[in-house]
């Protein structure tokens, strides 16, 4: 269950306080799938970083199954999301020195219960269909390819929480569909909480909870 | 996968980066590694060459005096007595001459001339040199280089003479203390057959000659004898008991002939005369006598013998009379009343006509240690006479003096001071014929000690007779032998000195070149540091995605840090090792520079790389440590950068505020208020206006980067409208405040490099101006040191003609030519110009005039009292309850040669034990770099077999032209190897060293900036690959690439410029006394060169990079835009 009390977020600024976002509450339990619709500059991409636990609020509560991850220390905190979150970006961040199967395992290497990763690894990227490019380097796919990298990365932890910020905001559309697909189908099988960050209302529409970030306030669409 | 994999993956992929870290990190490591290889490499070099001219010598026993060659025989225990130490030794003349080249009349001062045979060879191992016979001799490689001699050519050798008698005792021969022996050159000796051979480590070539050791005795005098014994000891002998070993050996082995002193029986049968070889008896000798005695229960009379020119009594004289004056046991005479005591014997009391009661005087000449003889006169009460016989006829009172005892009439005297014959009288010969020596008159002990004695001693000979008993040759024995056991070598001059030891103490060296080198090179260090950080900050924004993505996943930022500084730590590594390579060539090139380009400062070229593995780990070390701590710095940022900036893919900070603006402006306005109030205050005089002026400068100049800094951080600018080149250079000066924290570090370095290379200019020294009483000529235009001591004082009308300079009287060049005489202790050279430590220092002893005339100009000094203060001169005469004795160095020397400071004390060996030498004062750049200098009155003391002066100051300020006294004086007096210096060229001389040493730091300092330059570049670089979508952008609007250049040129001059005008300007406030003291000349073109090569390179550097930066498409970026 992911709770979130009253988050809000604001910039100082030499004209004062400019507020992002503003007593934002949600309640989300396992297997949610969530949109989160807005204009540019609406606060979509703060509000993920505030779950996600990359950005600290400036007032609220998030917590996950119970924890609230701004409770936590530095070290614990960059454990918690390793194990718990899952992050896909607009622009897929793969290491560019890497193979697609060594990105996929790059969360892996700071883990303490990895397992057998590997094996993982190779079975997600058999799921986003990449199984016959694990050796290659990000620079040889298609941006589609990258952000089906991206995913299975985004899942090699089994993440409870797995957020998305504008997954196919730099795809052609029959990318960004396959990638949506995938997205959709993997989570439906991880039962994972997911929430998207997205211009598209072609895939904000997909999802069974709907969300638009305006004047600084979470409504229901 | 593993960390370890994403590491390699990273290094891999991000070569270009890496490979600019590694460089950097190469560079630093080269540069720090290499500057120790080079302080190994001089100090290897010094050991080597010490070690290598000592052949197979450890130890050197040496004395003033020459002793039996059998000496070394006796000493040499061949196994038998493996504890002493000494394995096998080789006895050897060892003096220094000059050598003169007959054809060419070239001429070489400062030979080391060595009489050897066979023995010498042989005891080095060397086969394959026949020993030089007769008049052939055997030079050194540099010497026949020096004189361009072929084999057979003739030369002549000068050397002093020895003489047992001291040359500043009346008795010595002065008038030529030198013997010129003409040589056949048989052939050059090289180095590996000990050509080279040097008893004293030094790092110039040796000019050395050996000379046939019986040949050089017998035109010496000194048939059988030698000076030196080389010793060579067993392996396993233990270095620290050596010396004891060898003082021990030789108290047991060294005979009282070898001690120059001479035990008979005397004619009466009845008692022994013990005399020396100089004919006065030390102190020293004179305890051990009587100890002797006492414990033989023999009786001991002293005597002292003197000459006197004439006995007068009334108005009748006796000329030329030995007076003889034993103790009151002997002769009991009554106290002084009014004048002291004399007995005359009859015939003198007859030929006088004196009776008891009358007054006699005595007239006799005392030589003055000042270089004068004096005719004095000493009147005495005639107590008694009495008959010719007994003691009054013993003719052995008076110990043999050449050109007087021998001779067979008074008329063939020929004694070392004038005499008038025409005195003599027929009575007189006839006295002679009838009594020779027999003393005419005796006078107390007290009386005459008080009239005659001298710093070499007070006895002519002492008495030893058996109480009741008859003189048996077994007493004659016991005491001779008892004798020698109460005699200490050490303290009649034998010395026992461990020069292998010493050699290789010395060469460690007086100077640090190691530390040098790591000063002169900071820069260089500095800026491959900064290239490193740069590059690999760059890196590290290259990657802020790949951090941020990291971070997201669940690195913390500690695992990201780790991350990079293993990535970090590993190029480093691979840069030093890379470096440990570039240590090697970089000593290389600088062992070149050394032995070439900067000669000047080593005065050698036999310098050669020595390599150091501990040398190499501790500069690789010490690179890798450095930039991994830099990189440690670079990524301690991380942390306070959000994930999400990261991800965006910025490191940007925040740019700064009007606050910080506000600060900074405030802070560079403060400083520059302190700066200016430095300035005046130093102007003033207020304080010291050395500290005053390069404070000041220094703290204006962080107002200055202040400034620059508040400048850049402006938001408010006034928009940029026209067009035109200047329009577009206006937009590159915008470009500049970009990064304003980028372009301070830039500018920063470059002020603080330009500002360094500027101010150390300042401490080349130029020339003094050698009137000046209070430069560092003393006033003094002319400086003489001689081969030969004189012992006669120029100054007078006798000292000139005894000089041979009576004829110049009349020389213009000569009229009011002033000489002031310091004695000399040969000693290690304490200045820039002896490249081993010195361990045992030259020391000068000036006259007390000197000291009251208060020349030069002193840097600091211990002076107390007010007339201390006025003249610190009068701290040489100080007496410290501890025994030390006070000295006077050179600032220059006591700091960077000998590391003393004023108050603290240097030991030496002395006869008599470690003495104790205080320094008491440092005068400021002075002539006296090489020497300490001691009062006269101390030095005579402790050295009294140092006679005669060897150095002079030629106050020539009355002279119409100084340059004329030069080559007068060296041909008159070149019988003493007398070698004038001006002084202006002495000073200079050792100015050529500090002023080398400050153009290898200016050159590897403006190395260090083009190296800062080209990290500038890299900044710039830099700058344009993050504005790409703008260039883009203003390509779009059309933009051409010569547009582009003048931007780049425009922001990187406005740094250079910045950077140097800010550095060169407060440099040159620093540095305004120094300037104003050159009338305002600045300093030297090629330093200006300099800054103008950096400019130019800085400026094309980047050019040239930035252009091959744009040459990629731009327009790709404008699409992702």
């Amino acid at each position: 269950m992911l709770k979130v009390e009253n988050l809000s977020k604001e910039y100082s600024t030499p004209a004062g306080p400019l507020p992002i976002v503003s007593d934002v509450s949600l309640e989300l339990p396992a297997g949610s799938a969530v949109s989160i619709m807005g204009p540019s500059g609406s606060g979509k991409s703060t509000l993920l970083y505030m779950l996600g636990a990359l950005e600290p609020p400036s007032r609220g509560t998030v917590t996950l199954y119970g924890q609230n991850p701004f409770a936590l220390n530095v070290k614990q905190l960059a454990a918690f999301r390793n194990q718990q979150i899952g992050f896909v970006f607009q622009d897929h961040c793969l290491l560019p020195q890497c193979s697609v199967i060594e990105n996929v395992l790059t969360p892996t290497m700071v883990s303490t219960t990895n397992g057998d990763s590997s094996q993982r690894a190779t079975e997600l990227l058999k799921q986003v269909g990449l199984s016959e490019r694990l050796d290659h380097r990000p620079a040889q796919l298609s941006g589609g390819e990258k952000q089906r990298v991206a995913l299975a990365r985004a899942l090699i932890m089994k993440p409870r929480l797995l957020l998305c910020d504008e997954p196919t905001g730099n795809l052609d559309q029959k990318s960004a569909e396959v990638v949506a697909d995938m997205l959709l189908d993997i989570h439906r099988q991880a039962n994972t909480i997911l929430i998207v960050v997205t211009h598209s209302r072609e895939l904000a529409s997909r999802f069974p909870q709907r969300y638009e970030l305006k004047n600084q306030h979470l409504e229901p669409v | 996968m593993q960390i370890s994999s994403l590491i390699k993956r990273s290094l891999a992929y991000y070569w270009p980066t890496n490979l600019v870290v590694v460089l950097g990190v190469a560079i630093a490591v080269s540069v720090l590694a290499g500057a120790l290889l080079i302080g190994e490499s001089v100090r290897g070099s010094l050991r080597e060459l010490s070690s290598r001219r000592l052949g197979n010598t450890d130890d050197l026993i040496s004395a003033p005096n020459f002793f039996r060659e059998e000496l070394a025989a006796d000493l040499e225990q061949r196994g038998q007595f493996a504890a002493n130490g000494i394995g096998v030794t080789s006895p050897l003349i060892a003096l220094e001459g000059v050598v003169i080249h007959e054809p060419s009349k070239r001429r070489a001062g400062g030979v080391k001339v060595y009489g050897v045979d066979e023995r010498f060879w042989r005891f080095h191992g060397v086969s394959g040199v026949e020993a030089p016979q007769n008049r052939n001799v055997l030079l050194s490689e540099s010497l026949a280089h020096e004189l361009t001699t072929n084999a057979g050519d003739s030369v002549l050798l000068r050397l002093e003479k020895p003489s047992d008698i001291p040359v500043e005792s009346l008795h010595g021969r002065k008038e030529d203390p030198g013997r010129t022996i003409r040589l056949n050159v048989s052939r050059t000796l090289p180095g590996e057959s000990l050509g080279e051979f040097s008893l004293q480590p030094q790092h110039a070539s040796v000019h050395a000659v050996f000379v046939s050791l019986k040949f050089l005795q017998r035109e010496l005098e000194q048939d059988g004898k030698v000076n030196t014994i080389l010793v060579g000891r067993f392996p396993d002998t233990q270095p620290a008991k050596q010396r004891e070993a060898i003082a021990g050996l030789l108290k047991k082995k060294a005979t009282l002939e070898d001690l120059g002193l001479n035990l008979r029986t005397l004619s009466n049968g009845q008692s022994l005369s013990l005399e020396s070889s100089s004919k006065i008896l030390n102190d020293h000798v004179t305890n051990a006598a009587r100890e002797a005695a006492n414990a033989l229960s023999l009786r001991t009379v002293p005597v002292l013998s003197y000459l006197a020119n004439s006995i007068n009594s009334g108005d009748r004289s006796i000329p030329y009379s030995l007076v003889t004056a034993v103790d009151d046991q002997t002769l009991p005479l009554p106290p002084p009343s009014p004048h002291p005591a004399i007995v005359l014997n009859e015939w003198a009391a007859r030929d006088l006509n004196a009776k008891p009661g009358d007054t006699v005087s005595l007239e006799y000449y005392l030589w003055h240690e000042n270089g004068r003889l004096e005719t004095k006169t000493a009147d005495f009460t005639l107590a008694a006479v009495i008959p010719i016989r007994g003691l009054a006829a013993d003719r052995d009172l008076v110990p043999e003096y050449p050109g007087i005892t021998e001779s067979e009439n008074l008329s063939d005297w020929d004694p070392p001071f004038p005499i008038d014959l025409n005195r003599v009288r027929k009575e007189d010969e006839d006295y002679w014929q009838q009594y020779r020596t027999t003393p005419k008159a005796f006078i107390p002990l007290a009386a005459a000690q008080n009239l005659w004695a001298t710093r070499f001693g007070n006895l002519t000979s002492i008495r030893i007779a058996p109480g009741a008993n008859q003189l048996t040759p077994e007493i004659t024995n016991d005491y001779r032998e008892r004798l020698r056991q109460s005699l200490d070598p050490a303290l009649m001059g034998f010395q026992a000195i461990p020069v292998r030891d010493e050699g290789l103490a010395a060469s460690q060296g007086a100077t640090n070149f190691g530390e040098y080198f790591l000063y002169f090179s900071f820069f260089l260090v500095v800026s491959a540091l900064m290239l490193t950080t740069l590059f690999f900050k760059f890196g590290i924004e290259q990657r802020a995605r790949e951090i941020g993505t990291l971070q997201a996943i669940g690195f913390s930022d500690g695992d990201v840090r780790k991350l990079f500084l293993v990535e970090g730590i590993l190029l480093a590594v691979i840069g030093s090792l890379l470096g440990l390579a570039g240590a090697i060539a970089y000593a290389a090139l600088l062992m070149h520079g050394l032995r070439t380009w900067w000669v000047d400062a080593v005065g050698t070229t036999a310098l050669t790389l020595h390599i150091s593995w501990v040398s190499m780990v501790i500069g690789a070390l010490g690179g890798v440590i450095a930039a991994v701590v830099c990189i440690y710095f670079t990524l301690r940022r991380l942390g306070k950068l959000s994930t999400r900036s990261l991800l965006a893919g910025s490191l940007a900070q925040p740019r700064m505020n009007a606050d910080q603006r506000g600060r900074a402006f405030v802070v560079a306005v403060a400083l520059t208020v302190i700066g200016g109030l430095l300035l005046g205050a130093g102007f003033a005089q207020i304080i010291p206006q050395i500290a005053a002026f390069f404070g000041g400068g220094v703290v204006l100049l962080v107002a200055g980067i202040c400034y620059l800094s508040a400048w850049l951080g402006r938001r408010q600018r006034k928009a940029i409208q026209g067009a035109g080149w200047w329009t577009v250079a206006r937009l590159g000066f915008r470009n500049a405040t970009y990064r304003p924290a980028r372009t301070v570090l830039c500018i920063t370095l470059i002020a603080a490099a330009a500002f360094i290379i500027v101010a150390v200019d300042s401490f080349r020294r130029s020339g003094a101006a050698p009137t000046d009483r209070k430069s560092g000529t003393g006033g003094y235009p002319l400086m003489a040191e001689s081969l030969l001591p004189l012992v006669h004082d120029a100054n007078t009308p006798e000292g000139r003609e005894a000089l041979n300079l009576s004829s110049t009287n009349d020389d213009p060049a000569m009229k009011g030519l002033n000489f002031v005489n310091l004695r000399v202790r040969p000693g290690d050279d304490t200045s820039c110009l002896n490249l081993y430590q010195p361990r045992n220092p030259k020391i000068a002893a000036p006259p007390e005039a000197f000291i009251r005339d208060n020349r030069f100009t002193f840097q600091n000094s211990l002076a107390a009292t007010n007339e201390e203060k006025d003249n610190p001169w009068l701290l040489l005469n100080r007496q410290f309850e501890d025994g030390a004795i006070p000295v006077i160095g050179d600032a220059n020397s006591l700091n960077y040669v000998l590391h003393l400071k004023v108050g603290e004390d240097m030991v030496i060996d002395h006869t008599t034990g470690p003495l104790r030498l205080r320094i008491v004062a440092a005068l400021s750049d002075s002539i006296f770099q090489s020497e300490l200098l001691m009062s006269e009155q101390n030095f005579l003391r402790l050295f009294p077999g140092q006679e005669g002066y060897r150095m002079f100051l030629l106050d020539a300020s009355a002279v119409q032209s100084p340059a004329a006294v030069q080559p007068l004086l060296e041909e008159r007096l070149s019988d003493f190897g007398f070698d004038v210096v001006p002084t202006d060229e002495r000073l200079a001389t050792f100015h050529r060293v500090e002023n080398t040493y400050l153009s290898t730091f200016q050159m590897l300092g403006g190395l260090g900036l083009a190296l800062g330059t080209l990290g500038m570049a890299a900044v710039l670089l830099r700058n344009v690959f993050e504005r790409r979508k703008e260039l883009a952008l203003l390509r779009a609007v059309g933009y051409n690439s010569s547009h582009f250049a003048a931007m780049v040129i425009t922001e990187n001059v406005l740094m250079l410029l910045c950077g140097l005008a800010v550095g060169f300007i407060c440099a040159l406030l620093s540095i305004a006394p120094v300037l104003f003291e050159r009338g305002g000349r600045l300093p030297n073109l090629s330093l200006g060169l300099l800054l103008l090569a950096v400019l130019v390179s800085g400026a094309t550097a980047s050019l040239v990079a930035t252009l091959a930066a744009l040459r990629s498409p731009l327009l790709p970026a404008l699409r992702a835009e």
